[in-house]
């Protein structure tokens, strides 16, 4: 978290959470009086998160400021992490490759350290609460601590691509998947056939007040600038990701060599390098020898805990690409046409569901799609700019972190209820 | 979830008319549609509510982006199968008079099975299926009640749109009725039959929005309550 000075100074404060109270200004006073009611129909109250880690990751950052607003709903609403020793991620990153992936990469020994690891955790730490929230596949063995002969639900939350997995690591997690009452994906596609336990559709969200997402002074983002020596007067085309050979760093480079050649315009490419993935130092290395020679490319490595910095650079931007191949959510889309910017993205993972061909962005599928669609955005300013309005009125109604809460809560009164319509009592007057 | 014929808060003789809304909850089906053939085999078996969902539910979002195609089914003929003829002969779904999501899964496979029969069979691009989703609905209490009919004009006006969507759109497909519900309660409780009969025969898909479905009601409700005072009716 951060505060301003006058001149577009940075103090730093600890990273906070908001109140509702705060969202209202941004989703409106009906959507936060729903939260309300709707929580007030919950008669089990009790809630547990549990994930793997309590820093760093999408899914820490989403509990870490979700958590507390349950809590101000009236639930009585934790979050805890199991333990996990070095052969147990390691376990956990194959899996994770395989489920997304489709790789048949992982040994027996993964099996067996995860086994292990997970009766450890079983032993060790309690989970117990009328709802119990298991994000992702590293945790998932903790449904054994389900009661029996009791009204608790079990959900399993899954923030990954799993449509086409390999299948020895799929058969091996739906054993888990298929005790739990229901189960949550982000994406229609990465729906499974093979499960016979309900399946409900929860896309991630971003969080309008946080550091990444939050209005910025001029000042400021005219300071970013000037640090990373681009020109404010140019055309600015930024993507922000990991190296990753899924998010085709070197298709952006090359979109961008032919859209420059017509226009004079910079391009920002900038990620974070992992310690523990060797893969992102080959990739940066790659991205660092299609860029050379060009001082209208800029390849930036930017250090964790950079929020700031990211939004600024999405601020300043003309377009934003994020020209995947291989896509979980990709929520930078939903932060990007947040700030309204045009958005031309790859046509894979949750993309499609934030853009809508031609009318909240573009999608594509080349580096020749790309480039026509830069071409197409910078000299049609008044189009990249419906596409940004629109963008950000969609985010608003479904991408923002009040829609996430509010899905969660009727998931947990749609669990418990028989009626095939529910009807809420309305709220209580103090 | 099963369309039913009757949800316990429907409009009734002698109760006042009370607002709801409705918010949604989408389950996934794990059945994906990768050509036309696909399409109707699923279709044919989908729960109703996945017909509500992809039919009627995205006209919540249309203030949002001017859609060319207004429904799931028709925008993915046009934007994934580029199948602008089919697109268009299921774009437009008037809300049956009877037979409720039943009688629009009939209507709608007898227009794509006629389009079977001349169409090249290609299976699209990984990713790019029709995802088959049914919702579930949450019903909320929104604290208007209206006594008359004076003031269930006014309880329309000062309705949300997700209030306005539920007992024009969603009771009624969920209840089967010909009727909305502002109709039905109007019928049930006054003698303002002809103004039940105007509510009635709105259309809310030929609506943009669901603001202009409202406005439309208030203007019916306008013009009815001058005719009254003037004495034509």
């Amino acid at each position: 978290m951060a505060e301003f000075d006058d001149g577009g100074s940075v103090k730093m404060m600890p990273q906070k959470t908001h109140k509702l109270s705060e969202y209202a200004l941004i989703v409106g006073e009906q959507v936060i009086a729903d939260l309300h009611t709707i929580a007030a129909n919950i008669e089990q109250k009790s809630v547990v998160h549990v994930n793997s880690t309590k820093t760093g990751g999408g899914v820490a950052e989403i509990l870490f400021r979700l958590t507390p607003l349950m809590s101000e709903l009236g639930l009585n609403a934790s979050w805890d992490v199991i333990r996990g020793d070095q052969s147990f991620f390691e376990a956990t990153k194959t899996f994770h490759n395989a489920l997304q992936t489709g790789m048949k990469i992982t040994k027996q020994k993964n099996f067996e350290d995860f086994e292990r690891k997970t009766a450890e955790n079983l032993r060790d730490l309690r989970v117990d609460a009328d709802t119990v929230f298991i994000h992702d596949p590293q945790p998932a063995g903790m449904i054994a601590q389900r009661k029996l002969d009791s009204d608790q639900k079990w959900i399993w939350r899954c923030h990954i691509d799993v449509s086409n997995p390999a299948s020895d690591v799929w058969s091996f997690f739906a054993r888990y998947i298929n005790k739990y009452d229901a189960s949550i994906f982000s994406a229609p596609q990465f729906g499974r056939s093979d499960l016979q336990i309900p399946q409900f559709l929860v896309s991630p969200s971003i969080d309008p007040l946080a550091d990444k997402n939050r209005e910025l002074p001029q000042s400021y983002i005219d300071r970013v600038l000037s640090k990373y020596a681009l020109k404010a007067e140019k055309p600015l085309i930024t993507q922000i990701s990991r190296f990753d050979y899924a998010k085709d760093p070197i298709g952006v480079i090359e979109a961008f060599k032919i859209v420059s050649s017509h226009i004079e315009s910079e391009l920002v490419l900038g990620g974070s390098l992992a310690d523990d993935d060797p893969e992102g130092l080959e990739v940066h290395a790659k991205v660092l020898k299609a860029a050379e020679g060009r001082k209208d490319i800029h390849v930036l490595l930017i250090p964790p805990f950079s929020d700031l910095e990211i939004n600024a650079l999405q601020r300043a931007s003309t377009i934003v690409l994020q020209k995947s191949v291989k896509e979980g959510f990709g929520l930078t889309v939903a932060e990007a046409l947040w700030k309204s910017k045009p958005v031309i993205a790859g046509a894979t993972g949750g993309i499609p569901l934030q853009i809508k061909n031609g009318l909240s962005g573009y999608l594509v599928h080349t580096v020749e799609g790309a480039a026509y669609r830069m071409h197409y955005l910078l000299r049609n300013p008044d189009v990249a700019e419906k596409l940004g309005r629109y963008g950000r009125a969609n985010v608003r109604q479904n991408f923002l972190i009040t829609r996430q809460l509010m899905d969660y809560l009727l998931l947990m009164i749609s669990l418990r209820r028989k009626e095939l319509v529910p009807i809420l009592a309305p709220p209580r007057v103090p | 979830m099963t369309a039913v014929a009757s949800i316990s808060n429907e409009p009734s003789r002698n109760s006042p008319f009370v607002f709801f809304k409705a918010r949604y909850i989408v389950e996934l089906t794990g059945k994906r549609a990768a050509n036309l053939q696909d399409f109707v085999d699923y279709l044919q078996t989908a729960n109703k509510s996945s017909i509500f969902y992809h039919i009627y539910h995205p006209l919540l979002d249309s203030h949002l982006v001017p859609y060319e195609f207004p429904n799931d089914f028709s925008y993915w003929f046009s934007d994934t199968l580029q199948d602008k003829d089919l697109a268009e002969q299921v774009a437009d779904f008037e809300l049956p008079e009877s037979g409720g999501l039943e009688s629009v899964r009939r209507i709608l496979l007898s227009r794509i099975e006629r389009a079977l029969r001349d169409r090249i069979m290609y299976d699209v691009r990984p990713g790019s299926e029709f995802n088959f989703l049914n919702c579930r609905v949450v019903v909320i209490p929104t604290g208007i009640v209206a006594k008359n009919v004076d003031e269930l004009a006014d309880g329309i006006s000062e309705a949300s749109e997700l209030s306005i969507f539920y007992h024009m759109v969603t009771s009624r497909l969920f209840r089967e009725s010909r009727y909305d519900d502002f109709s039905q309660w109007i019928i049930q409780n006054s003698t303002d039959t002809e103004l039940a009969e105007d509510i009635r025969a709105i259309d809310p898909t030929t609506h943009v929005n669901v603001k202009s479905i409202q406005q439309e009601v208030m203007k019916i409700f306008q013009r009815y309550m001058k005719q009254k005072s003037f004495g034509r009716i």
